[in-house]
């Protein structure tokens, strides 16, 4: 009995020691210790250069790492977050619709969706002064986990919902007095380990490749996407032609659409993040990123009857909260051909430049070009469908 | 007080063992009190004081009726006082449980908003009246105020069970603690609690997200098929594991201190038939409306319509037993048509492979389970109808190609889990599959610690040590000292937001 009573006492505080040491010791979220990790301060200086620099650094792959310690060190007063539909807009691109702002900083991720937005804008929260955020809803925004990418931000995803007052969903207590039990926590120091795994992986301190000169960066590389010293995407010059782009893949119109498109339970989450903000001193605008014209011919099965509900539900939440909305799913509203598009659902910096505020709903019958269009008789429906 | 919660396990259940540990083998009064006032302490803290007020009242209430009818020798003055001990009983009980549910039912009325439902109120209530009862039989003679109050709060099974019973209970309170502290049972037990720990916060609480993804969406979406079967075996594995490992913790937190309650859990997802699946699952709740509700209304003793009747009057209490709404009525009335179902079976003699007998029983008692999850009585349909094609068979596009002419019959090809309520399928599903083996194929806690007998097992004992298919048994050396060691660190670190265990509402 003594062996084992020893053994257990051993193997408990060995495997919770080594918990305590990994989250104390790397401590990727700087909980106990800012910046004590080198992970976080590879991205922390990544950021700074990043900001410091004329011509942007190169993309890297820890983004939402990259656009989260972007949110906090910015003194931007104007912030776009969403998904890569909203990655290239900034002042320059979109002048007419940053009229407002003295300074943008772009938010977007890749496959930014409902959680990506709710973690940003627990991020924003938490940040002094009044601002201006532009919410891209793309069409798969009102559903939970369209894209998993979030779940390694989970303690800030967490953190957010906290924040908005939304029901607690993760298994840990993010807030500060926990600090001294998080050192328990085990998710915590998986994190850990991930971090410190993804350092060893991650391109944060590659040089710019030679054909990109300062002060042209957003000319871009051929192969090599940049980011600028604001977040703002700037796309490789050999993108795929939109043929090339496979059934469902980024840039089809397909890409995340899987049905149903809206989940009410998060439509509501939605809303409540958007009022917290709004009582946060924050301007809201939402903003709904054309697709392509040739996704308006509607052949795709349920493409064209997502794109009208979604829409429909992002505009009666606009009303409700009484923020303005950019854009509409239909190009034709914004009178948007198909140069101005990269591919199916992404614009160009030039299609970009179209983009105004667009009131009444484009996709209700008797309404707008969306009625001459072929898709004409779409009833719109509330979020609860 | 949660058990698997921080506060719990670093600081009220060190101090209490330190107190009892001083206190046992040396004063065995102070020992009871000190149990006793450690047990109103463990609920306090998670209750209001008008509640933990409440508990003490029912407590003086129970026993000063109690010594009541012991000496009193008149049989109708005996009658009277028994009927006032159960009526005030299931009147608190009522009050607080299920006033709301009837006048919102019969006037709708809105009386009992806000109403908090005192914790372990049921099983407190449950386990006096038959006290009170046994008394009255003259099968019960408790006449010390320490001792029972300990047996009613003692705080392992105060809030969520198992419903103790005084013959088991009182004569151990009265001998155990006059021996000093047993580190043997305090290590063992701690490896049970371990056990139950580690099947709460790593495979309930893991398991929980999908059973929650669906069952909360079921009248929102339109669920497929595949969907709705993996919410509902999602949370047949949730309340099972968060179930057995909350009696886990009761059985080994109680053996820490030398006393063993009732086995409440032996495997019931192994059961062959649903009478055997209600000899497993919540086994004291199972004896205590066999012996104060089923037997009393006659049992089998009358033929067999009289039987089903009382069959289906006893689960459907059992089932309001669990809370004031429909959906529980109507989980205890399914069950009570199995057993119906099964006896009517059982007497045609034909019978099946056991495989198959476990299947069938298993998959009637995940269908229950929608019920008893559901929040109310349009979920539960929500959820039913895709499960039995009401939605059709979706399945995944890539099958399109493959299949694309029974579309005919009903398939669809627009995704399997086309709703992507979970953040990844496939792990989803091997987390379910893992736990239905587990479930199935491993012996309980019980088996793996059977030579150590940590709980008190129903009479013919051999019935619950049936060698499983995969068979792990405790031994006091390194190699468990090490897996003890690990589950309960591994557990440990995953604490972390307040998690109740689901038959804490009850």
């Amino acid at each position: 009995m003594r062996a084992y009573a020893l053994s257990a006492a051993l193997s408990f505080t060995v495997f919770v020691g080594l918990v305590v040491a990994m989250n104390f010791g790397i401590d990727a979220y700087g909980i106990y210790r800012p910046q004590n990790l080198e992970m976080a301060r590879a991205v922390s200086n990544y950021v700074a250069r990043l900001r410091a620099s004329d011509a942007g650094l190169l993309f890297v792959a820890p983004e939402r790492s990259v656009k989260i310690e972007l949110a906090r060190q910015t003194a931007a007063d104007c912030f776009v977050i969403g998904s890569s539909r909203a990655m290239q807009i900034d002042e320059l691109t979109a002048p007419q619709i940053f009229s407002r702002c003295k300074r943008s900083a772009n938010l977007a991720v890749s496959g930014g969706a409902f959680e990506d937005f709710v973690l940003m804008a627990g991020v924003l929260a938490e940040r002094r002064g009044s601002s201006t955020i532009y919410v891209d809803a793309s069409p798969w925004m009102l559903r939970r986990n369209a894209d998993t990418r979030w779940t390694d931000h989970r303690t800030l995803y967490d953190r957010a919902r906290f924040i908005f007052g939304l029901p607690m969903q993760g298994s840990r207590a993010p807030m500060v007095d926990a600090k001294l039990l998080n050192l328990f926590n085990a998710d915590y120091a998986l994190y850990n380990i991930r971090s410190v795994l993804a350092l060893r992986r991650n391109a944060l301190n590659a040089p710019l490749p030679g054909s990109v000169v300062p002060n042209d960066a957003r000319q871009a590389a051929d192969e090599d996407a940049i980011t600028l010293s604001n977040g703002r995407h700037v796309y490789p010059r050999k993108s795929a032609p939109i043929a090339a782009v496979a059934a469902g893949a980024v840039g089809d119109e397909r890409y995340k659409l899987e049905q149903p498109a809206i989940d009410p339970v998060v439509a509501a989450e939605f809303e409540t993040v958007v009022r917290g903000l709004i009582q946060r001193g924050s301007r809201v605008v939402l903003l709904l990123a054309p697709y392509a014209p040739n996704a308006m011919s509607c052949t795709i099965a349920k493409l064209c009857e997502t794109l009208a509900r979604v829409e429909t539900c992002v505009r009666e939440l606009a009303t409700r909260v009484r923020v303005d909305v950019i854009g509409s799913y239909d190009p034709r509203a914004s009178r948007l051909t198909r140069d101005d598009f990269m591919d199916g659902l992404h614009l160009t910096t030039q299609g970009l430049h179209k983009l105004h505020v667009i009131e009444g709903n484009p996709w209700a019958a008797g309404q707008g070009n969306a009625d001459a269009s072929g898709h004409a008789g779409l009833t719109p429906r509330s979020c609860t469908s | 007080m949660l058990f698997n919660s921080y506060a719990f396990l670093l600081g009220f259940l060190p101090l209490a063992l330190l107190g009892f540990a001083w206190l046992s083998g040396r004063y065995e009064r102070a020992t009871i009190l000190f149990l006793v006032l450690a047990s109103l302490a463990f609920y306090s803290w998670s209750s209001p004081w008008q509640h933990v007020a409440l508990l003490v009242l029912s407590i003086a209430f129970n026993f000063a009726v109690g010594l009541a009818l012991l000496s009193t020798k008149t049989a109708i003055l005996r009658s009277m006082l028994l009927a006032l001990g159960v009526t005030a009983d299931l009147a608190l009980l009522g009050y607080f449980k299920y006033s709301g549910f009837l006048l919102a039912e019969v006037a709708q009325f809105d009386f009992a908003q806000g109403l908090l439902l005192p914790l372990g109120i049921s099983f407190y209530t449950f386990t006096q009246l038959a006290y009170l009862i046994d008394t009255y039989r003259g099968e019960a003679r408790g006449r010390d105020f320490a001792t029972y109050a300990l047996f009613v709060t003692w705080f392992p099974h105060l809030i969520a069970g198992p419903i103790l019973h005084h013959r088991e209970m009182i004569p151990q309170f009265a001998t155990v603690f006059r021996e000093r502290v047993q580190w043997r049972l305090v290590l063992i037990g701690l490896a049970i609690v371990s056990v139950g720990l580690a099947k709460k916060v790593l495979l309930a609480d893991q398991v929980a997200p999908f059973a929650d993804a669906v069952f909360d969406r079921a009248r929102l979406l339109p669920l497929t098929f595949a969907e709705a079967w993996t919410g509902a075996l999602a949370y047949a594995m949730q309340i099972y594991f968060d179930f057995s490992g909350y009696i886990d913790m009761a059985i080994g937190l109680s053996l820490m201190f030398g006393v063993r309650i009732p086995l409440n859990f032996n495997s019931p997802y192994k059961a062959a038939s649903i009478i055997d699946f209600w000899r497993r699952w919540n086994m004291t709740l199972s004896r205590f409306l066999r012996d104060y509700l089923y037997i009393p209304l006659g049992g089998n003793r009358r033929g067999v319509v009289r039987r089903g009747i009382n069959l289906m009057v006893t689960m459907l209490l059992g089932g309001l037993w669990h809370g004031a709404g429909w959906t529980f009525v109507i989980w205890g009335g399914l069950h009570g048509v199995y057993l119906i179902v099964n006896h009517t079976w059982r007497a045609t003699g034909i019978n099946l492979p056991r495989a198959v007998c476990v299947a069938l029983t298993f998959g009637a008692t995940v269908v229950a389970w929608v019920f008893f999850r559901a929040s109310d009585f349009s979920s539960a349909l929500a959820m039913l109808r895709p499960m039995i094609f009401g939605h059709g068979l979706a399945l995944p596009s890539s099958l399109a190609s493959l299949l694309g002419p029974l579309d005919v019959i009903g398939l669809r090809f627009d995704g399997a889990f086309a709703n992507a309520l979970f953040p990844n399928v496939t792990p989803a599903l091997a987390t379910i599959g893992v736990m239905v083996a587990m479930v199935w194929f491993l012996p309980n806690t019980y088996e793996i610690f059977q030579q150590v007998r940590p709980a008190i097992a129903p009479a013919g004992d051999d019935r619950f040590v049936k060698e499983p298919a995969i068979a792990i048994k405790w031994q006091p050396g390194w190699r468990w000292g090490i897996a003890v060691g690990l589950l309960l660190g591994v557990s440990f670190t995953k604490l972390g937001g307040e998690s109740p265990f689901l038959y804490f509402r009850f």
